[in-house]
């Protein structure tokens, strides 16, 4: 049993907007004995990748210019001359437009094809392989294809996400590089999307035992620190909405907050991610001695829920082939089975989290959660790389 | 001082409140009501400016015909007098007023060689061009070129080729145009109070007072300030002007007074457009000149936590419209705006299905309804008849099961990536509409004011 023996209750960082509210609930809950809910405030999450020298033995997919590259040589241009038109933002060497991918056109509506990618043949993907990636055992099983924790070690851990994923360029990364297409993603909802939420209850959050982890959207966006950051000591409402709210069962032990599987559902930001579900979601977070918290949450995702978040991102910036992805999600697709179909709707995923000290009031002004700790210099997309929050 | 023509508003917002209290029969109560913002048959548009992925910008409201097109105003007409016959008016088609029609505040009626009466605003006789296809295009046209120039962030859509011809304009909703107020006050379409309000400087609502403002309560004394009601002051040297007159306060300052009524500004608005004091105290009501139209049982409801919303009997009222990439701003403040024309395209197939129709439930309107202000009608394809708000068809969710509840806000509903024909078509249909390059699908939202 890890008891951190500074008492992070000494470290309540008073809010800037409830600066006296939480002084008063603090008062009439003054009881050791008593349970203490803190809050948080969600700031920064994405994909959990885990690129390293074994991950692409077959070879990579590139990013957005090997995408055009291979659509032109289809087309009958050879590497160099499709390099070239490229460089030539889409013109041959007569000056004219070369057509790298054709529109999806349906009912005579031409379209994008992210729009309609059943309406383009696969152009095949090359998948991610290697001995590990981030993420966690959700089947119960350890099977010859399934991945190992690079960190913990555990063996089975299911992530066909980042299969599919992993040898896009964008994505064959590791922490402290996130992906770029969510990076720009987050951090430019991050100010017009409420905040997202997760309070930790329980008898004593210094100590091992029950908890009880709450997730939940704000009814207030977001609110920056200095560096950019989310700022330590927000105070937020909580949404009463039920569909922004998962509750979980929970352990910490030796620092580490764990879950008892369950569903997953907050409303987010339709140009980021429109609704992030997960079913058998699980939660690893190492509670640190600043009071945040970092690791890593997953479960089985609806594939098409990651699928439109890179259609509307589109291939600029997503920096994928989407029909690519299209075809391979639904191959690689390992969980929640359609009850008519009996294709799989879910794939495993792994998202890296975040998470800095907020207080959290219901919306009648009654605070819920307490900020406790005074959170990381930098968080967030100002976050810089340190040792003690990498990975898990 | 400001406006040229004085604003004939039948009856005051303060004699309603007089006749309420004094208890009138309802038809007296009917009639001392305020006057519709614009005549049945009539509509109201806002002109958006489209940005690539912001939220598009409002420029300006307009007046539309049943069916929302731009309806144009001719230089070559006098006030109350159509000039515009003959071959002109194959062309411009004069907007003709039913044969009960009567002509209030900004509305006349001016007659036609024909013997049938023509709308006029402010004047002004209305036509719709006849080369206009699409409900709208040329007012939108007009709005983008006035604002080709603006620097912006991001690429705006640009105008297409269909603009009035040279000494036709489009008839714009100005309200304040026709009025004479004193400087510092304004005159506006305030959408929370579902109607044309006196506003200060500064766009907040003003509120009308049924009482002596030298008795008002709102002063401060040893024990400190208790002002909710913050009066308008008028200057020391302001003279009445109009409707409009300066009347003294207990500690020897002055205010200004709308037909006898001392106006304030309520300290609960925090943004211009607020209208929270509206159920504060029965002795001071919003200053409202003209009431939009609402079908019966619609009111303007908030929602804890996100503000203001349509609502059919307690139930709060959505609106679905074509994915479009927008930077966020679904849950502040206005939600976002898009734009009338898209939702005039989508027109009832937000939800088509009956998968769909299980969960959005179609606000129906009655047989005898007609498009009306901000409200039109749409025929949905069992030839039902359906509200729609600002272009968009309106729907209430199934889940609320009480007043307040909004379990389908922000709800994004993708449109199926493969299927069969009808899937694929209706993904097709979404992605055009909403000039998606990628997650078409529809995306609903309460119906804000």
């Amino acid at each position: 049993m890890t008891v951190r023996g500074n008492g992070l209750r000494r470290l309540i960082r008073v809010g800037v907007v409830g600066l006296w509210l939480p002084a008063i609930a603090l008062a009439g809950t003054a009881s050791p004995a008593a349970a203490e809910t803190r809050g948080y405030a969600i700031s920064m999450i994405h994909t959990a990748t885990y690129g390293d020298t074994d991950t692409c033995p077959a070879g990579m997919n590139g990013g957005p210019t090997e995408i055009k590259q291979r659509r032109l040589m289809e087309k009958g241009y050879s590497a160099e001359e499709a390099l070239r038109i490229i460089a030539n933002d889409g013109k041959d060497e007569d000056g004219n437009r070369v057509e790298i991918q054709a529109p999806a056109v349906f009912d005579g509506i031409s379209t994008n094809p992210a729009n309609l990618p059943s309406l383009t043949p696969d152009p095949g993907v090359k998948l991610a392989q290697g001995r590990f990636a981030l993420g966690f055992n959700l089947n119960g099983e350890v099977e010859p294809d399934s991945f190992e924790h690079p960190e913990t070690g555990e063996r089975g851990i299911d992530n066909q996400m980042w299969r599919v994923l992993g040898c896009y360029d964008v994505y064959t990364i590791r922490r402290p590089v996130r992906p770029y297409n969510e990076d720009i993603a987050w951090d430019t909802a991050l100010d017009s999307m409420p905040a997202w939420l997760m309070s930790v209850t329980g008898e004593d959050l210094d100590s091992d035992g029950e908890v009880t982890v709450a997730f939940d959207r704000a009814l207030n966006v977001a609110m920056r620190d200095t560096h950019g950051g989310l700022l330590p000591g927000a105070t937020y409402v909580i949404d009463p909405d039920p569909r922004s709210h998962s509750e979980f069962r929970g352990r910490i032990e030796d620092g580490i907050l764990t879950i008892e599987p369950g569903d997953f559902s907050i409303q987010g930001e339709s140009q980021f991610y429109a609704l992030l579900r997960f079913t058998n979601t699980q939660l690893r977070l190492r509670m640190h001695s600043d009071g945040s918290a970092s690791g890593i949450i997953g479960g089985y995702q609806p594939w098409k829920d990651y699928y439109t978040y890179l259609a509307i991102r589109g291939e600029g910036t997503a920096q994928v082939d989407l029909p690519a992805v299209y075809y391979a999600m639904g191959r690689e697709a390992d969980g929640v089975p359609d009850p008519v179909t009996g294709e799989n709707t879910g794939i495993s995923a792994a998202y890296f989290i975040e998470a800095i000290p907020a207080f959290h009031t219901k919306l009648s002004g009654e605070v819920a959660a307490v900020s406790v700790g005074t959170g990381p210099q930098y968080n967030g997309t100002a976050v810089h790389y340190d040792a003690e929050t990498e990975g898990q | 001082m400001m406006g040229s023509r004085c604003r004939d508003v039948t009856v005051p917002w303060g004699a309603v409140l007089l006749a309420v209290a004094l208890g009138p029969s309802a038809a007296l109560a009917e009639e001392l009501a305020p006057p519709p913002t614009v005549p049945p048959g009539l509509t109201l548009v806002e002109v958006v400016r489209e940005l690539r992925s912001s939220s598009a910008q409002w420029l300006w409201n307009r007046i539309g015909d049943a069916e929302g097109r731009t309806l144009l105003i001719s230089d070559g007409d006098q006030p109350g007098v159509a000039n515009c016959v003959d071959d002109c008016a194959n062309e411009f088609l004069p907007l003709l007023a039913p044969p009960d029609a009567k002509a209030f505040g900004d509305w006349s009626l001016v007659p036609r060689p024909s013997g049938k009466m023509q709308w006029a605003y402010q004047s002004r006789p209305l036509y719709v061009w006849s080369q206009e296809e699409e409900p709208g295009e040329v007012a939108t046209n007009v709005g983008l070129t006035e604002t080709a120039n603006l620097k912006l962030a991001e690429d705006a859509a640009m105008p297409g080729e269909l603009l009035p011809p040279e000494g036709w304009r489009v008839a714009r909703f100005e309200p304040r145009a026709s009025m004479t107020v004193p400087d510092g006050i304004d005159v506006q379409l305030v959408l929370s109070a579902q109607g044309v309000v006196l506003t200060d400087f500064g766009g907040y609502t003003l509120y009308g007072f049924d009482g002596d403002a030298a008795d008002d309560g709102q002063t401060c004394s040893d024990e400190g300030c208790e002002i909710k009601w913050v009066p308008m002051f008028a200057p020391a040297l302001a003279l009445d002007v109009g409707d409009f007159s300066v009347v003294d306060r207990a500690d020897g300052s002055r205010q200004w007074a709308y037909r006898e009524r001392p106006l304030y500004r309520y300290s609960g608005d925090l943004l211009p457009g607020d209208v929270h004091g509206r159920t504060v105290d029965d002795r001071w009501q919003v200053a409202l000149l003209t009431q939009n139209f609402r079908p019966s049982e619609v009111a303007v409801s908030s929602l804890e936590g996100y503000g203001d919303a349509m609502s059919v009997r307690g139930r709060t009222l959505y609106t679905g419209s074509a994915f479009q990439k927008y930077w966020g701003g679904r849950n502040l403040r206005d939600s976002f705006k898009i734009s009338y024309h898209r939702g005039k395209r989508l027109g009832t197939d937000a939800c088509a299905d009956a998968g769909c129709l299980e969960v959005w439930r179609p606000f129906t309107a009655p047989a005898d309804a007609v498009s009306h202000g901000f409200w039109e009608v749409f025929t949905r394809a069992d030839g039902t008849r359906q509200w729609a708000y600002k272009g968009y068809a309106v729907y209430t969710h199934a889940d609320d099961t009480a007043p307040g509840h909004n379990r389908g806000q922000a709800t994004y509903a993708f449109a199926s990536l493969a299927g069969d024909s009808d899937d694929l078509s209706r993904a097709a249909r979404l992605a055009d509409v909403g000039s998606a390059s990628g997650g078409a699908g529809v995306y609903w939202n309460v119906a804000k004011p």
